[in-house]
């Protein structure tokens, strides 16, 4: 009750609220839903009092995670654009790039989860990132391997490379 | 609380059975518009109000079959009676074809009426009629009369058109063409017409000959559910339809989304003139696999009937296991798989047949092309005989990893002389390597009918050059059309004879990949000195692009310092440029070792800074070579006298003079078993971080610098022999890249 007493310098932040397909709402920060491309393209055309975005493909446990992912990026883009204007050296991107890689070691659900989710949205990092583990958990596996990981049936009658 | 919880829960339940139907309609278009038409089901639920539904995907096994079974076909019987006999199709666009008779006399003459046609859902609309067909007129006047045509989209506008292009020529006069164009847009009331002075064909059908001489006209069709009535209001619609419709702005929405969707082939087939004519959406021909793939997923939907709407969200959005990853969209699988290496690639083919069918497809090629360079590359060895009667050469595919130091190794593809003789169709089975990229390896068939088995340096090939382009993993190979050796700026004409204490000649090539455009590019370029005074120089450069059926041809551009190389291909490939490293031998710089680049891109030539060093300018030129080190340019400096030394220069940052750094300095001896050589070229940094050096055009050794360790990689005769030689050794990414898929090139594949 405080606070509110004291104003604050800073203007409150704009926020948007995002629908999840099973109908949570998430109220995010701006520059976090613009992270979205698809939001981007559509923030201009949107009223101001009517920024709400339903996101018929994003479950709510995906949409937290990729708002995580947004907020995340955000604020390590300001803090590293921040140490390079002060000129201090700083590991932002790489303590990004582990914190990326952490984020993105899932089972294999969510990570389709993230995949798709990322796609819908336009979300160009994340797709990469996804996209990137998946080829990194196919690669050096051999087919049975493959389907099993990511349980898919075996439907090959003839397996073309089976004289190799 | 827990009451208040239980509520919500419930709430939000009956929202979810729900909610999909409240949505305003507006925004259910809008997604659902997105979706090809195989995916909604169009239908209506009681309330009249558009309701859809997501279809399962479907069964790929449909499309392996042969004979294909097409999704839907138009027989004979239907395409008279709508159309009429002897139908011709004038183009295919957003799921609309556009479709006339044909004239009886002159079968390049379209007859009225036009009509606009959407195959998927039968719909049909007649277009004005079209004066200028009038048969008699043409008749008449005595004209031969062509006449080209076209459908297109206009984004833009939001408008489709029906382009028309006749061409009519007065037989006995002068070759005067009068050309006309007639348009229509669609929804306006008539066709406008606007003359045109250009003429020419604007253009030619590719008509596919079937066996029986019929004839097999095929387009590309986005199937769709668009209603040319509802969008357009080009004709009455019956009162009793109370379709709440979907607006043009939706519409038009949807078809511009459409050209991302699939799209699949639809083939007109009319088996003789006087015959019937069947128009079949995926008729029944063999289909190479990589076209499966555009018909994938039609399987025949129902229409109508209450299908609730997004029956399986729940279901689809919270992904709960089963079959996930094989329904992923094909532009997501495209690009996962594009990162792979081959080998995980071919695991993949045989994983299920949607993956299948993704990995044979072109775009999949062209994908891939693209990532490529970002995937560890293995090692090209190309092997060759000393002694003459051993004949030969081998190449090897090794990998990158312990399997190069077994005795023998243990190569991934290997090819001995005769089948690199057979193949590339060689007199000698020693073909020479111009260049590796991407894959494919670029090779230079009879490089010369003076077999040296040493001095390759120089040499002018004989005519025609015959160029192969080979992947060695797949061993699909494509032969680039073959040009002769141009008789240069020359007055005598004995140029044919090579007489290498006469003159001076140069034959340099290199292959590359251009990021910018995803091409690949041959170079050759020709460099000839006359030794007379003053000195005359020439040069021409040939540039072929993958997939294209010419050389293209630059006169003069080459510098001359190019004449005096140590390598016919480029050392080194960096930046989308070619690199040689040369010596200057003709300007006040005497004796200078120059790095000359050629820009793949805008196919010019430069010159890129040496390292800034007095002792590399006080050696001679040999023991200089350079090479690529991880993915900057590299130079290799080694000498015996007077200290016993191996040099890596590295230039961090492309061009800048002065970000070369001396990245390693280790004794000679250290790396190699011999005493003392004169050449060292860095073929690569190892994926274990040892540097694989070939030394003297001998020894391939994988040198640790920390361990000061070497290891011996031993190719060839079973590990007996010793009078051989490795004259090129350079890395190759293997890939199942297809030169079919990812160029459109005409290819084959030798097997023994």
């Amino acid at each position: 009750m405080k606070d509110s007493f004291n104003p604050s310098i800073e203007p409150p932040k704009k926020t948007v609220t995002l629908v999840s397909s099973d109908g949570y709402d998430f109220e995010v920060e701006e520059e976090v839903a613009l992270e979205s491309q698809v939001i981007k393209d559509g923030f201009e055309d949107k009223a101001v009092d009517d920024r709400e975005y339903l996101l018929f493909n994003v479950h709510s446990d995906t949409l937290e995670l990729i708002i995580k992912y947004c907020e995340k990026h955000v604020s390590s883009r300001k803090s590293i654009s921040a140490a390079a204007a002060s000129s201090s050296s700083s590991n932002g991107e790489e303590a990004l790039k582990e914190w990326d890689e952490h984020f993105i070691s899932v089972d294999t659900n969510t990570l389709y989860d993230i995949l798709m989710a990322a796609d819908y949205l336009n979300i160009k990092s994340l797709l990469d990132l996804a996209i990137q583990k998946v080829a990194d958990t196919i690669h050096g596996r051999s087919p049975e391997q493959i389907r099993k990981k990511f349980n898919i049936e075996n439907d090959s009658i003839i397996d073309p490379w089976a004289s190799e | 609380m827990e009451k208040a919880e239980s509520k919500e829960m419930k709430l939000r339940e009956e929202r979810s059975v729900d909610m999909f139907s409240k949505l305003p309609l507006e925004v259910t278009n809008n997604i659902l518009l997105r979706l090809p038409f195989k995916s909604v089901a169009k239908g209506r639920n009681s309330n009249n109000e558009t309701a859809l539904t997501y279809i399962e995907e479907t069964d790929e096994n449909t499309f392996s079959k042969n004979p294909v079974k097409p999704f839907k076909v138009h027989d004979y019987d239907y395409v008279k009676n709508t159309f009429g006999w002897l139908i011709k199709i004038w183009g295919s666009c957003n799921g609309f074809v556009c479709l006339s008779r044909i004239n009886l006399f002159n079968p390049s003459l379209p007859e009225n009426p036009f009509y606009v046609f959407n195959p998927i859902t039968g719909e049909c609309i007649e277009l004005p009629h079209l004066e200028v067909l009038d048969g008699e007129e043409i008749k008449k006047s005595e004209k031969s009369a062509v006449c080209s045509s076209g459908f297109g989209f206009d984004e833009s506008k939001q408008e489709f058109k029906v382009v028309l292009v006749m061409f009519t020529q007065c037989e006995s006069d002068t070759p005067a063409v009068d050309s006309e164009v007639k348009i229509y847009t669609l929804g306006s009331p008539s066709w406008r017409k606007k003359t045109w002075k250009w003429c020419r064909f604007l253009r030619v059908e590719g008509v596919k000959k079937v066996k029986d001489g019929s004839k097999l006209l095929a387009h590309p069709l986005v199937g769709s559910l668009i209603s040319l009535k509802s969008a357009y209001g080009l004709s009455k619609r019956s009162t009793s339809d109370k379709e709440k419709d979907i607006s043009l702005a939706d519409m038009m929405f949807y078809m511009a989304s459409l050209a991302s969707v699939h799209q699949f082939a639809m083939f007109l087939y009319t088996p003789s003139y006087n015959g019937s004519s069947d128009l079949n959406l995926n008729s029944y021909f063999d289909i190479t696999c990589s076209d499966y793939l555009l018909l994938s997923g039609l399987n025949s939907v129902s229409f109508s009937g209450n299908i609730s709407f997004f029956e399986k969200n729940e279901e689809s959005t919270k992904s709960s296991g089963n079959q996930l990853f094989s329904r992923l969209p094909t532009d997501l699988t495209t690009d996962i798989f594009s990162r792979l290496p081959s080998k995980s690639v071919s695991a993949c083919k045989c994983v299920c047949k949607p993956w299948l069918h993704i990995l044979s497809h072109p775009s999949f090629s062209k994908a891939q092309l693209a990532q490529l360079s970002k995937l560890s590359s293995d090692i090209l060895v190309h092997f060759k005989a000393l002694s003459p009667s051993r004949g030969g050469s081998r190449i090897y595919i090794l990998e990158d990893n312990a399997t190069i130091a077994k005795r023998p190794v243990d190569p991934l593809a290997l090819f001995d002389e005769d089948y690199l003789g057979e193949a590339f169709d060689d007199e000698y089975g020693c073909p020479l390597i111009l260049g590796s990229c991407n894959g494919f390896i670029c090779l230079l068939s009879n490089p010369t009918t003076i077999r040296s088995f040493l001095i390759d340096n120089y040499f002018i090939p004989q005519s025609p050059v015959t160029i192969y382009v080979f992947n060695p993993i797949t061993k699909e190979y494509s032969k680039l059309p073959s040009f002769n050796v141009p008789k240069l700026n020359y007055q005598d004409n004995n140029l044919c004879e090579i007489d290498i204490e006469k003159q001076t000649d140069r034959w340099l090539s290199g292959f590359g990949y251009v990021q910018s455009r995803n091409e690949m590019k041959v170079v050759v370029v020709l460099l000839v000195v006359r030794k007379s005074v003053p000195k005359v120089f020439d040069s021409v450069v040939y540039v072929h692009t993958l997939g294209s059926n010419v050389w293209r041809r630059k006169v003069g551009i080459a510098p001359n310092v190019l004449l005096k190389t140590l390598d016919i291909s480029p050392s080194a490939v960096v930046n989308g440029s070619l690199h040689w490293l040369a010596i200057d031998q003709w300007t006040k710089n005497n004796g200078r070792p120059v790095i000359v680049s050629f820009d793949l891109d805008r196919e010019g030539f430069g010159f890129v800074p040496t390292p800034e060093s007095k002792k590399l300018l006080e050696f001679p030129y040999k023991g200089y070579n350079l090479g690529v080190f991880e993915e900057y340019l590299s130079v290799m400096q080694c000498f015996s006298y007077p200290a016993d030394k191996i040099d890596i220069w590295v230039m961090k940052k492309y061009n800048v003079e002065g970000s070369w750094v001396k990245q390693f300095s280790f004794k000679q001896s250290l790396a190699s078993r011999s005493s003392s050589f004169d050449t060292a070229k860095l073929i690569k940094v190892r994926n274990n971080g040892e540097l694989l050096i070939l030394c003297n055009s001998m020894d391939l050794v994988s040198y640790n610098v920390k361990t000061q360790k070497r290891k011996l990689i031993q190719v060839g005769w079973d590990g007996k022999s010793k009078s051989c030689y490795v004259p090129e050794v350079h890395t190759l990414v293997s890939s199942l890249i297809s030169l079919q898929g990812a160029f459109g090139m005409e290819s084959e594949t030798f097997s023994e």
